[in-house]
């Protein structure tokens, strides 16, 4: 059993170096990145990955991307110029970083909105606290009075 | 009995039992009748048995590789190593579940115990049934959509193996049960909440939950940090916090649980906020739900999506349910809280209100980025990405005025400020602005000079405060300080621990500003002895191997590394790096060599190789300073978190027992 084992997977890890040697991928060497390249590649999106950006991936269209991007920079286009190329052909979505304008101007605002509406809520919340502690000040309201007396009552059987 | 049988039979038996267990609860409630809450806990005995019964017949059917189980068939395989079979029944849907499942009992099972002493018949069952209820969810969820043990007509040879990401270290092991002990955890002061709502006491609640929502705070933040580090150590891509949405959604229920810590301690002090205290506690809850649904349902893509399935809507139905029980009592006890007081902003209440305002906002933000994309899409039709860029830029201001707050909050009195007070707040503004300076001097960038403030200033408020309670306490006493700031440590736990807690804290913020900043990521193609200067570093490729192990196959490009130059300091010796070949998956998986150092971190992956000759291979190499100190600043902040909750002798619980007296 062991033995027959042993040998399955010597014949599946031969069967799986032929297939990484079959590689569609030509032998060739990719070409050497700069860390300016790995830095807006960063802020990309890989468009074929589960949320991965196009530095993180090594999907073949991520390392594409990458080689254009150091082709770009190699021509001596700026950061802003090979996003602009990228957002050409693929649109605002594969910038990582949401233009701050139109629908994704809200996730821009949200801080402030989330802070405002938080804020807001507490700042009310404390003036009516603090209202009913100069008015109401010792009195105890009535529902108040029968949850205690319906308190005080002990249960029939303690567990 | 075949294991699929008894997991299956034990699965139906759970599921009964909670359900006896609801309903036992509900008639304990209904009848004020201690008889059946009695039995009500008995179950819930029975019930962790029946799941832990399944939990080991899917451990027993993957060990024994019986593959006419369907989960074993796919997910496992049976040239899996040990460690990967024990740790397989967690990594894919169902028995993820399952384990979730399980622990839900466990949880239900110690809040019985306890319900008899510190819960009063009105509130005990409502709290069981609540955990009854959750655990009805869970195991319908397995018995009707994601069974772990259908049957397989034909079993297969082999299984279809487990994903290899989740098989290529062994966090797999550690990380998603402390995720899911904190995202259980934080059921039961949901539990106990709903039960306040119920039987209409607002107060007590919060002191008998303060453990619980400590334990599960803890493993959540054990949870994030170990995620952090097995991300870093796997993914090859040299970060550990990609804002992927997946990881957000354990940030989330964190985020809104640190609130709820905070706000808490007003209710405790000062009755106050009991209404908000409700609502942050449910969100919490539904945030780990809304988390889970987001990484079950495939709503939405993420690298660590490992387990999506058919459960989607269930999960959201079962959502909705949570946040309609905990926001609909609120609603209709709100107008009966009267809560009566004052707060004053410059005092401890108001820094903790502060401090939970940017921790909702926060969790607010991160949901809105999250979902935006959707909401994008369904109005508008157009494809819009928010991702890490965008998370990082927000979260640095909100970032600053919660460690800003964090330096202030402790150091604030709970009345009016005093002159001695002043006087700490301008020591802490002068360590601010030293350590800024101090950081611009060095040519730092400003971002990372704030930091370096930033952990002045906490380091100074720590430093103060506990400086100022040893000096009182050896002068009163007559000690030295040494045993005045041992027993001091001794006797106020809760707030020793937030020393510690907040430090490591500070320390990760720390960290994560100069990480972020300064990492460089290269990449070069090297031939056999060719040798790579960079970064203060000689790089030479040796050599290119290959080995064959059991559940894979490796490419092997071994590195020489010598430091030439300071900024290369520790990074000499003889790295690894290798490409495994897994016969389920298309592409090989790298799988970085680390080497930590006291600053910088060497970090280097096997890209691609020559494999026709043999004679090139691209590495990828990656250095990132501090990387090290967060995974220290993580320890921290669990140690602190181990401290407060670990029991005190009964001589310090007299002690503790009265008032705060020298907060």
């Amino acid at each position: 059993m062991r033995m027959k084992r042993a040998i399955t997977w010597w014949v599946g890890g031969l069967l799986l170096l032929a297939w990484a040697l079959a590689q569609p991928s030509p032998n060739t060497p990719p070409p050497d990145f700069s860390p300016e390249v790995f830095r807006i590649a960063g802020q990309l999106r890989c468009p074929v990955c589960q949320g991965e950006s196009a530095a993180e991936s090594n999907a073949g269209i991520a390392v594409e991307m990458r080689r254009i991007i150091a082709e770009q920079l190699a021509q001596g286009k700026s950061e802003a110029e090979i996003r602009a190329f990228f957002v050409e052909r693929y649109g605002d979505w594969i910038l990582y970083e949401p233009p701050a304008r139109g629908l994704t101007l809200w996730v821009w605002l949200s801080p402030l909105l989330g802070l405002g509406l938080l804020g807001f809520g507490l700042w009310r919340y404390l003036a009516r606290v603090r209202a009913r502690a100069l008015t109401a000040a010792s009195e105890v309201s009535e529902e108040e009075m029968a949850r205690l007396e319906a308190e005080l009552q002990s249960p029939e059987r303690q567990p | 009995m075949t294991p699929g049988l008894l997991g299956g039979v034990s699965l139906v038996a759970a599921l009964v039992l909670s359900v006896l267990g609801l309903v036992l609860a509900v008639l304990a409630y209904s009848l004020r009748d201690g008889r059946y809450l009695e039995a009500a806990k008995r179950l819930s005995l029975l019930t962790l048995l029946a799941a832990a019964t399944s939990f080991a017949a899917l451990e027993w059917a993957i060990l024994t590789d019986d593959f006419s189980v369907s989960y074993v068939a796919n997910h496992s395989s049976a040239s899996n190593p040990l460690w990967v079979k024990l740790v397989t029944p967690w990594a894919a849907l169902e028995g993820s579940i399952l384990l979730w499942a399980l622990l839900q009992t466990a949880y239900t099972w110690l809040v019985g115990l306890r319900a008899g002493q510190s819960l009063d018949l009105w509130r005990a069952p409502v709290a069981l049934g609540t955990l009854f209820a959750v655990q009805v969810f869970f195991f319908a969820v397995m018995v009707f959509v994601a069974h772990p043990f259908d049957a397989v007509p034909n079993p297969p040879p082999d299984g279809l193996g487990t994903n290899p990401l989740l098989q290529n270290h062994w966090m797999m092991a550690v990380h998603p049960v402390l995720m899911y002990l904190g995202f259980v955890g934080l059921s039961v002061p949901f539990a106990y909440a709903v039960a306040a709502m119920v039987a209409r006491r607002y107060q007590s609640w919060i002191f008998e939950t303060r453990w619980w929502t400590l334990v599960a705070w803890g493993f959540l933040t054990a949870a994030i940090f170990t995620g952090k580090w097995w991300s870093y150590e796997i993914l090859g891509w040299g970060g550990y916090w990609a804002w992927d949405p997946v990881e957000n959604a354990s940030l989330i229920p964190w985020l809104l649980a640190t609130a709820f810590l905070h706000t808490a301690q007003v209710q405790e002090r000062k009755g106050l906020f009991k209404g908000w205290n409700f609502a942050f506690i449910t969100l919490a809850f539904a945030a780990t739900v809304f988390g889970t649904f987001l990484t079950r349902s495939g709503v939405i893509q993420s690298v660590h999506a490992f387990a999506s399935g058919p459960v989607g809507a269930w999960f959201l139905v079962f959502l909705l349910g949570v946040l309609a029980l905990g926001l609909g009592l609120l609603a209709r006890v709100s107008s009966e809280i009267h809560e009566a007081g004052e707060v004053r902003w410059r005092s401890r209440e108001g820094a903790l209100l502060a401090g939970a305002l940017f921790f909702g906002t926060f969790a607010f933000v991160v949901v809105l980025g999250t979902l935006w994309p959707l909401v994008v899409e369904a109005v508008s039709g157009a494809k819009v990405s928010v991702g890490a860029p965008f998370f990082n830029q927000v979260s640095v201001p909100l970032g600053i005025f919660m460690l800003l707050l964090m330096g202030i909050g402790p150091v604030l009195p709970w009345r009016n400020t005093q002159a001695e007070v002043v006087r700490h707040l301008a020591a802490m503004l002068l360590a601010l602005g030293v350590g800024t300076l101090l950081g611009l001097g060095l040519g730092l960038s400003l971002g990372v000079s704030l930091a370096i403030g930033l952990f002045a200033y906490n380091l100074t408020a720590i430093g103060l405060m506990v400086a100022q309670g040893v000096r009182a306490r050896s002068r009163s006493l007559g000690i030295p300080a040494g045993q005045a700031l041992w027993e001091l440590a001794a006797s106020h736990k809760r707030r020793f621990g937030s020393h510690i807690v907040h430090f490591g804290v500070a320390l990760a913020a720390l960290t994560i500003a100069f990480s972020q900043t300064y990492r460089v990521t290269e990449q070069k193609t090297l031939q056999v002895g060719e040798t790579w200067q960079t970064r203060g570093l000689e790089i030479r490729l040796l050599s290119i191997g290959a080995r064959e192990e059991a559940n894979r196959f490796a490419a092997i490009a071994p590195l020489e590394v010598r430091s030439t130059s300071r900024e290369g300091w520790g990074a000499d010796g003889r790295y690894e790096t290798r490409l495994n070949f897994y016969p389920q998956m298309s592409s090989p998986l790298a799988t970085p060599v680390v080497r930590y150092s006291l600053y910088n971190d060497y970090y280097f992956v096997l890209m691609q190789f020559d494999q026709e000759k043999g004679q090139w291979a691209t590495i990828k190499l990656i250095v990132t300073p501090m990387v090290l100190w967060l995974w220290v600043a993580g320890l921290i902040i669990v140690l602190g978190t181990l401290y407060i909750l670990w029991p005190a002798g009964a001589r310090v619980t007299s002690r503790q027992a009265s008032p705060m007296a020298g907060d």
